[in-house]
């Protein structure tokens, strides 16, 4: 650690995330956004009910999407890669309907290779990816909300 | 001056009106009626009470809903929406269509008659286009146009007779849309003429016949409909007597899914082509909503979800249709069912539960059921500075075989324990101007004992890609007939730049996986001796300005001292419809591949769209596209040439032309799912 020090590094200090999200409000805005939402939820154990106060902030997720493309082909025509890239937004409302933090569009991709041996692994590893993307999507949602929370601490009442 | 009719209907100024007969009046000068919503100019108004009738001489210009006429003359019946008009020029406000005509004559509230006229959606005594006709008929009611014994004239060249044609005037009516011209290797001349069917305001249809001089006649059809809480689209295409397979040769699609509310949702998602190429032969540029042409294999199910705060659970029939090769048929799932659940406990502490049990099928060789189990327990604690979790579970496993190899069992169980660690740091420093950076190191400890699973076939597993975040996972299969041994650390070390949203500018990592045993268990399920230290894994997500992105993965063999897998990809997207892509892949002994492709206004009326992809492992273009497209306004053509290669290696060209007058024909649900897979990021004005 002496050489993460020595650059400026420190330990992140704040309150915990489950504890910063514990006040939040979740709402998928629309039917796709449910698997992110889900996994925001049981990132901060928010899933045992502990709903938020009417004053809470609201984290709204919408507009996502998973998209595959085609990355790379072989000179049999046959698709060898595949991409697949997640597209979501998220936005945090104060209770009063002002903006915390404005709309921001987050995309994330992952790829994986199809090799003819077994067609239902393949669809497998595209089915584990895109659960994969909707967690990563949901951590990098998380962190952003944690640094916005560290920014710009709520006033004491 | 003014003056009113009796019941105040027709009210009417002038600088000056006269007759003594209050049955007849006479107006002049800068003359305004207005009657029943609408108003005439004229110079010289004569109107006679006795029978509603208007005769206006000199400018008359009629203004009604909709639609402004200006004539010499023209004579109205107030009370009973007719008139008729002589030499008028005429404008649809709406629409921004203009024309003229020998006479027009008003049949009935918002229906009128053009004789010998004209129409274009062109500004100007000279339209690019217009049509000429004997009749053209306008029933504002039914938003239609009705065109007979007419031609089209594109810069005043015939190019079309119309003996009968009718269009609609707004944009969500039945009617032809912009009909597509083209050729490809594999089909010859292609004409097509959609035809949309605006059947309810949540329901459409859009049917396209298309003929294609080396096969037939082919018709395409496509049906969507959207309600509160369900919606779909499905695809159907026949091409009866095929001339280059003999056979009748045929696609379809259909994708429907319904919310029925708390958390439970139906999906259908099917897919069937008649023979492997028909994506090749018939999506493409050419037409619209087929996927791609080098798809492997095409995926059905038909599936019931639910999805709750803590039980996550769905049924599914999954079907395959292999389309790359056909020499091994694929299981079919019939069908899977899964359970997952998620109970957080006291104290960080939570259990876990993922459950599904199969049913697979094919045609021949092993065949059977597997119900398999992954329960866990463990505890888990977040501090802003860092989290550590431990767990333990067991992957449970049951089969139940037939048709097995002689020799091998019909019932077989499998049951391995599962222990983890894992944790992780998050240091920070503040970078100044409010940029903040981490650097996290995390580890995760992996132990399941080795065991012999080569009684067990393969039946949807296979090894999994790695990569980055992968490393951290249990089971390095994908799929649950193999459980890999485990006595290892993943370690991974990543870092990130964020702004003071939360939003990540930049983020790198770098892991490995570091075994401490040597017994594997390899893919024919036998347990190997394999000590090999995993390949690093490295990304790097990184977004130096507002309009450039950046992304690229590696996996680096540290004995061999090369790289196993490399990818860059770069995005510069500097404004609305400017984008250019890079793309480069390699996989060591199986790809190694560039695509540039971008898109750019050419002036004010031009744009450009090109892809291309270039195996450097093989040495040669792969696939290929040029697109040009002209908007003139009231019309606008594209032009696509694409080179593509066939499943089996086949090239295949073809070119594609579409040109749309606007106010005639609309686009509909033009196809720009292909562009996209061919151009991220590009927007297609038309």
């Amino acid at each position: 650690c002496l050489l993460l020090a020595s650059c400026g590094f420190h330990l992140r200090g704040g309150a915990p995330l489950p504890e910063i999200l514990a006040g939040i409000n979740v709402t998928a805005a629309g039917g796709n956004d449910a698997p992110i939402v889900r996994d925001l939820r049981e990132r901060t154990s928010l899933v045992d009910g502990k709903a938020a106060g009417k004053d809470a902030p609201t984290l709204v997720v919408s507009g996502t999407g998973i998209e595959q493309r085609v990355a790379s082909i072989d000179t049999q025509g046959v698709a060898r890669e595949f991409l697949l890239v997640l597209n979501t937004r998220y936005q945090l409302l104060a209770a009063d309907g002002k903006t915390l933090i404005p709309p921001q569009t987050l995309e994330l991709q992952r790829d994986y290779t199809y090799t003819d041996n077994n067609v239902l692994a393949s669809d497998i590893q595209s089915r584990e990816l895109h659960e994969e993307l909707y967690r990563a999507g949901a951590e990098q949602i998380l962190r952003a909300v944690s640094i916005y929370q560290t920014h710009h601490p709520e006033p004491q009442p | 001056i003014q003056a009113h009719a009796a019941d105040e209907s027709v009210v009417l100024y002038a600088e000056q009106i006269s007759g003594a007969d209050p049955a007849h009046w006479s107006a002049q000068g800068n003359v305004e009626v207005h009657y029943q919503g609408r108003t005439l100019y004229a110079d010289q108004v004569d109107y006679d009470r006795n029978d509603n009738q208007i005769v206006a001489r000199g400018n008359v210009k009629l203004v009604a809903p909709g639609l402004i006429t200006e004539a010499p003359e023209a004579r109205v019946w107030v009370d009973q929406d007719r008139g008729i008009v002589l030499s008028p020029r005429y404008q649809l406000a709406d629409r921004q269509a203009q024309g003229k005509a020998e006479k027009a004559e008003q049949l009935g509230p918002g229906e009128y008659r053009l004789t010998e006229g004209d129409y274009s959606s062109c500004p100007g005594p000279n339209p690019a286009w217009r049509i000429q006709a004997r009749n053209i008929l306008l029933d504002q009611k039914k938003e239609k146009i009705t065109v007979r014994s007419g031609r089209l004239e594109f810069f005043s060249l015939p190019v079309a007779y119309l003996p009968i044609l009718s269009f609609p005037t707004s944009d969500r009516a039945t009617g032809f849309l912009a009909p597509s011209f083209g050729s490809s290797d594999i089909n010859g001349a292609i004409v097509s003429a959609p035809f949309y069917w605006n059947i309810a305001p949540n329901q459409d249809a859009t049917i396209t016949p298309r003929l294609l001089s080396q096969r037939g006649v082919q018709l395409q059809t496509e049906y969507r409909y959207l309600g509160e809480t369900s919606s779909g689209v499905g695809h159907l295409d026949v091409l009866p007597g095929d001339k280059l397979t003999g056979e009748t040769v045929y696609a379809g699609d259909l994708r429907h899914q319904k919310q029925y509310g708390k958390g439970v949702s139906t999906a259908l998602d099917l897919h069937y082509v008649s023979y492997p190429n028909y994506l090749s032969d018939f999506g493409g540029v050419t037409s619209g909503n087929l996927p791609l042409g080098n798809l492997p294999y095409l995926a059905s199910s038909a599936r019931l979800d639910y999805v709750g705060d803590k039980v996550t659970a769905g049924v599914a029939l999954r079907g395959y249709q292999e389309l790359a090769q056909s020499s091994i048929n694929p299981y079919q799932q019939l069908p899977q069912a899964f359970v997952q659940g998620y109970w957080p406990l006291e104290k960080g502490f939570y259990g876990r539960i993922y459950s599904d049990f199969n049913y697979f099928l094919r045609s021949e060789g092993v065949i059977g059921q597997r119900f398999h189990n992954v329960p866990r327990f463990g505890w888990r604690v977040e501090r802003p500075y860092g989290s550590f979790g431990a767990e333990l579970g067991a992957y449970a496993t049951h089969y139940q075989l037939q048709r097995t190899d002689s020799g091998l069992d019909h019932n077989v169980d499998r049951v391995l324990p599962l222990a983890s660690l894992r944790g992780g740091l998050v240091f920070e420093r503040d970078l100044g101007r409010r940029l903040t950076q981490t650097i996290e190191p995390e580890f995760r400890y992996t132990y399941i004992p080795a065991r012999d699973q080569s009684d067990i076939p393969l039946f949807d597993t296979d090894v999994r890609q790695l990569s980055y975040p992968i490393l951290f996972a249990d089971n390095l299969y994908a799929g649950a007939d193999r459980i890999n041994a485990a006595n290892r650390v993943t370690l991974g070390l990543s870092s990130s730049i964020l702004n003071p949203n939360g939003r990540e500018l930049l983020r790198a990592a770098v892991g490995q996986i570091r075994n401490f045993d040597d017994r594997q268990v390899d893919l024919a399920g036998q347990v190997v001796d394999d000590r090999e230290q995993s390949d690093y894994f490295a990304l790097l997500r990184w977004q130096p300005r507002q309009d450039l992105r950046l992304f690229s993965e590696a996996q680096y063999d540290p004995k061999a001292s090369r790289m196993s897998r490399y990818n860059l990809g770069a995005q510069y997207q500097p404004g609305a419809r400017r984008v250019l892509n890079l793309s480069y892949r390699y996989s060591r002994d199986l790809v190694d591949q560039v695509v540039l492709s971008g898109q750019m206004p050419l002036g004010r009326r031009w744009e450009a769209l090109a892809s291309y992809r270039y195996s450097l492992r093989d040495d040669s273009a792969l696939e290929q596209l040029l697109g040009l497209g002209y908007d003139g306004g009231c019309w606008a053509t594209r032009l696509m040439v694409y080179d593509q290669i066939r499943l089996g290696g086949e090239k295949n060209s073809a070119i594609f032309f579409q040109i749309l007058l606007r106010g005639l024909t609309n686009l509909g649900n033009q196809p720009t799912g292909v562009l996209t897979q061919m151009v991220p990021g590009a927007q297609m004005e038309f």
